[in-house]
């Protein structure tokens, strides 16, 4: 049975972000959330299909994503599309909130530094 | 495009094979999308960075399956047995898995690994060993495959053959162009006829320096036939095909690339080829025509630029056959049914064209037969001798993984005791012999790769122009499969073996058992016996070679330099303007500076290519009986002195011999006066040459010449007639400088010096006439090299087996030693024992070899020149030589052992 707080599940690493966010933006099915996450870390993060689909499959057994039940039929092939769940919005959200905690840590302690003569 | 599609195609199958590494589940929710994502990535490689591209994508995905599968099985099993226990909290990281599915694996895995390294000397000899016998094997079957499997680039290239005139002097050849219609109209069992000029070599000037440009003739149907499609423009139309002199040309798109760059588009580009002018209506792919020495007067290049058989200077004679006639089978079709139509069909030829020749017959041959004849004995004996190694290297390895598994008795036997089931040991075994495996095949893969493109190098002489040798996907398949067929079946059988005869159940008794001392015996007769195969035939092979470079040519070729001359071209039309031409081609020759003797000659000795026609001698009876072919040749004053081909009797050409001159010379060779003046005086006899126009003018022989080998020098001498030039038009000759600098540095200011005299003239085979001479021997050379290289590593493979196993004997027998030393034997009578077993496994195993060595000998013999296939002074030395070598390798262990101390052998149990 899935967990169901959000903080059990960070960090993600960045891979899993990266799906998240791809999936959070539209539904979709496992090639187009490749292309999706190669275009916005404009190709810093290319997942091999082992890799994506593996995390696609964890993600779905941890309930963070559902799968539609009936194949969509696009070009005559049969594909799963991937929904984001509420919890998966949920785990987005806190790993967003987690990382934007670290960037204003960051940021503080950056500008600590700048202002010592 | 197509093919391209194929492959991404084909590669997708294999992916999905792959991914069944993945656990079931995991595999039927998302194996079919996987795949459809591996092929939309192959096509986008492809589009992005070529054929590189995909094969790094393709690596990319093999080692992502490698990587996720095992993890995923793990997830899966853990998860499996988290809810089996009833628990809902997934299992730690750190659970120790059960030795069953991936996870084992992986822990053999990395106990191979560990192992290995323990024993780096083994680890690196056992790859080495499977690394070279496969990579010989992979390379030869590279090019067999380029060779033989693959000859032929075109659609259904097995339905295609061909028909040609055959006759018992000159064998098989083609047909004069006109009798293409003739034949399309009486075969009825072929689907279509076409016909193509075997190589033409024209003149291209215009573009850079004139040069020769390689160009094929060809009829309407022969471009469908080898499923040519135009990549510009378009092939040549009816007009083109039909009218006499078709002007037009389609070229290759290597020769488009080089001449006019890889960006320019067809428009209205030309060639001037024999000074005439062809438009460039299409660019073709490559498309190698079929080249082999039995298809008439080919120069082994394949053709770069095609014309319309119209254009052909013969295309409407009857008398000169100069086109092959290549047809398609029906579905369903044999040659077998053609050929029995083929008789009615040259009757009637015969009844509406009484001269197309007197005995001749028709035949018809599959194309890939005819291309493959000349070099299917050279492919099969190496791929044979290739695979002899690989056996040798097979047994080694298994030698070693016996030896291994038997030192490790008491490991397993440990292992066992602590609770691991036999197919857990086996498993085990296996991990360590997919290890070796994989390993020793990239050292195969990569050393058949070096190989191959040495090869290339090198050259196989023969070898078909259209054959591309490669290591692709095929061969690496073929590769792997050796690799892993070989160590599973040498590692795991004999070491289950090992653990089945009992050393385990003995509790790791370190004593060899008998049985296993038996089969590693019998493991070093078998290497024995393949390694005197082997070096038999390189023996007999390297004996014939020598023979061969022993010949003496009949010519010395030190310091000559060949330029061979068009002389009719640029507007030389009559006799009179090209003998003017080459009388100042040889002056302004002799002139230059390294130049010390000049001459020419129509054909030079052992440059491929003679003219045979027919000779009458005065006196000898009624044509038609008398008569037979000779070579004839046409040289200047001065050739015979210039090629020291001595004049045993009467005179050499002179400056007499004028074109006016009374009495037309002749000189003949020693064999003509052998066979056709064999009583008195050859000198002063008068005979006649049977020329294309009819009979020439009677000949005074002025002289008889030494033979020379003109036609290979494993060949005979044959008959011959001299002429003199200045009676003997000819339109080509080559011209022979003897200089004093090397021939190479010569060439270029030869060339100089012909184009101020014609700036037309294309001069790119000046080479030297050692050169031709060396090229001649470089099949039998490259045989007998490779043929020897795999018989020393024979050699060194299998004094390394049986090193190994008497070192292995002298080991495990070390207490045996002791006791034998203690109670009084001396070091000499251990040896004896020791090194007596080395060397009766040898001496059976080089009984059984030469046995094998005969056979091969037979299937040699072929190739072999002046050496019998059962050769006495080879058998011999081979087995000389492995019982030297047998000795030594069992001599060296075993003088180790009697040096031990009884008191040390005693204890080492």
């Amino acid at each position: 049975m899935p967990l169901s707080d959000p903080d059990a599940f960070l960090p993600l690493t960045p891979v899993t972000f990266e799906i998240l966010l791809a999936v959070a933006e539209a539904p979709r099915h496992g090639y187009d959330v490749m292309l999706a996450v190669e275009r916005r870390t404009k190709g810093r993060i290319n997942p091999n299909p082992g890799t994506l689909y593996r995390a696609l499959d964890r993600l779905v057994r941890q309930g963070l994503l559902e799968v539609t039940d009936e194949p969509v039929v696009e070009r005559g092939e049969p594909r799963r599309v991937f929904h984001l769940s509420s919890l998966g919005e949920r785990v987005a959200a806190a790993e967003a909130e987690r990382m934007a905690d670290q960037i204003g840590a960051a940021r503080a302690r950056g500008a600590f530094r700048g202002r010592e003569p | 495009m197509k093919e391209i599609a194929r492959s991404v195609q084909r590669l997708t199958k294999v992916y999905r094979i792959l991914l069944r590494a993945y656990s079931p589940r995991f595999r039927r929710a998302y194996s079919a999308e996987m795949a459809k994502t591996f092929q939309a990535r192959c096509v986008r490689a492809i589009e992005e960075r070529g054929r590189p591209g995909l094969i790094l994508w393709v690596c990319r995905a093999i080692l992502d399956v490698a990587w996720n599968a095992p993890l995923e099985r793990i997830s899966t099993w853990r998860e499996a047995r988290g809810a089996a226990a009833g628990s809902e909290v997934p299992a730690k990281p750190g659970a120790t898995p059960g030795d069953s599915g991936w996870v084992g694996l992986m822990q053999d895995f990395r106990f191979v690994f560990r192992l290995l390294a323990r024993r780096p000397a083994l680890a690196v000899t056992l790859v080495l060993t499977l690394g070279l016998g496969t990579g010989a094997t992979t390379a030869l079957f590279g090019i067999m495959d380029a060779a033989l499997l693959r000859a032929l680039p075109y659609p259904n290239a097995d339905d295609i053959v061909l028909v040609r005139q055959s006759d018992p002097e000159f064998g098989a050849y083609g047909f004069a162009p006109p009798y293409i219609a003739d034949l399309r109209e009486r075969i009825t069992g072929l689907e279509s006829l076409a016909g193509f000029s075997s190589s033409w070599d024209l003149t291209l000037t215009g573009l850079g320096d004139p040069r020769l440009v390689v160009a094929s003739y060809v009829t309407d149907g022969l471009f469908d036939l080898f499923g040519a499609t135009p990549l510009m423009g378009r092939l040549f139309d009816r007009t083109e095909y039909a009218t006499s002199g078709g002007h037009a040309v389609v070229v290759s798109r290597a020769f488009w690339e080089r001449n006019f760059g890889t960006e320019t588009t067809l428009g209205a580009q030309a060639l001037t080829l024999e000074g005439e002018i062809y438009p460039i209506v299409g660019v073709l792919p490559a498309l190698p025509m079929p080249i082999t020495a039995s298809i008439v007067d080919s120069n082994g290049a394949s053709a770069e630029v095609w014309l319309p058989f119209s254009a052909n200077p013969y295309a409407e004679l009857r008398s000169i056959p100069v086109m092959n006639v290549v047809g398609r089978l029906p579905d369903g079709g044999t040659v077998e049914a053609v050929a029995g139509e083929l008789d009615s069909v040259r009757e009637a030829l015969v009844r509406d064209y009484p001269d197309i020749g007197v005995g001749t017959t028709l035949v018809i041959d599959r194309l890939r037969e005819v291309v493959t004849r000349d070099v299917r004995r050279t492919v099969l004996t190496l791929f044979t001798a290739a695979g002899l190694l690989l056996l040798i290297a097979c047994v080694n390895v298994a030698n070693m993984l016996l030896a291994l598994s038997t030192a490790r008795g008491q490991e397993l036997a440990v292992r066992r005791a602590l609770g691991a089931g036999r197919r857990r040991i086996a498993r085990q075994l296996l991990a360590e012999s997919l290890v070796i495996a994989t390993l020793g095949c990239m050292v195969g893969l990569a050393l058949g790769a070096w190989l191959t493109s040495t090869v290339l190098r090198t050259g196989v002489a023969g070898l078909p122009p259209s054959a591309d040798v490669r290591v692709d996907l095929r061969v690496a398949g073929f590769a792997a499969l050796l690799a892993v067929a070989t160590t599973v079946f040498f590692g795991v059988a004999p070491a289950l073996h090992a653990v089945r005869s009992g050393v385990l159940v003995a509790g790791g008794d370190r004593r060899a058992t008998g049985v296993g001392r038996r089969t590693r015996n019998l493991f070093v007769a078998a290497e024995v016996a393949l390694a005197v195969t082997l070096l038999v035939g390189a023996g007999l092979l390297e004996r014939s070679f020598w023979n061969l470079v022993q010949v003496d040519p009949g010519f010395r070729a030190e310091g000559l330099l060949q330029i061979p001359m068009g002389l009719s071209s640029s507007g030389r039309d009559t006799p009179g303007s090209r003998r003017a031409f080459l009388d100042h081609a040889l002056g302004a020759l002799e002139a230059l500076p390294g130049a010390s003797a000049v001459a020419a000659v129509n054909r030079l000795p052992l440059g491929g290519s003679n003219v045979f026609v027919d000779v009458e001698v005065e006196g000898e009876g009624p044509a038609g009986e008398a008569r037979s072919s000779v070579d004839r040749r046409v040289a200047t004053p001065g050739y015979f002195d210039l090629m020291r081909i001595p004049i045993v009797a009467g005179r050499e050409f002179g400056p007499d011999d004028l074109p006016a001159s009374p009495i037309p010379a002749a000189i003949v060779n020693e064999t003509f006066v052998r066979r056709r003046l064999p009583d008195g005086s050859p000198v002063g006899r008068r005979l006649r040459l049977m020329l294309r126009g009819g009979p020439g003018p009677w000949l005074t022989v002025v002289g008889v010449a030494g033979d020379v080998q003109h036609h290979g020098l494993d060949g005979s001498a044959q008959p011959e007639v001299y002429v003199p030039y200045a009676q003997a038009s000819v339109e080509s000759m080559v011209a022979v400088v003897h200089t004093t600098d090397s021939p190479a540095g010569f060439a270029e200011t030869a060339r100089k010096a012909i184009w101020t005299l014609d700036p037309n003239m294309p001069l790119d085979e000046v080479l030297g006439v050692e050169e031709l001479l060396r090229s001649t021997v470089a099949e039998p050379r490259f045989r007998a090299v490779v043929l020897n290289g795999f018989a020393a590593l024979a050699l060194v493979l299998a004094a390394m087996g049986i090193y190994g196993v008497i070192a292995y004997a002298v080991e495990r027998r070390t207490r045996e030693t002791g006791v034998r030393v203690a109670l009084g034997a001396r070091p000499s009578d251990v040896v004896l024992v020791l090194v007596g077993e080395g060397v009766r496994s040898a001496a059976v195993g080089a009984l059984i070899g030469l046995a094998g060595a005969w056979a091969l000998g037979q299937a040699l013999s072929p190739l072999l020149f002046e050496v019998g296939s059962t050769d006495a002074l080879t058998f011999g030395g081979v087995s000389a030589l492995i019982l030297v070598v047998a000795l030594t390798a069992s001599y060296l262990p075993a003088r180790r052992a009697a040096q031990v101390d009884p008191v040390d052998a005693l204890r080492a149990d």
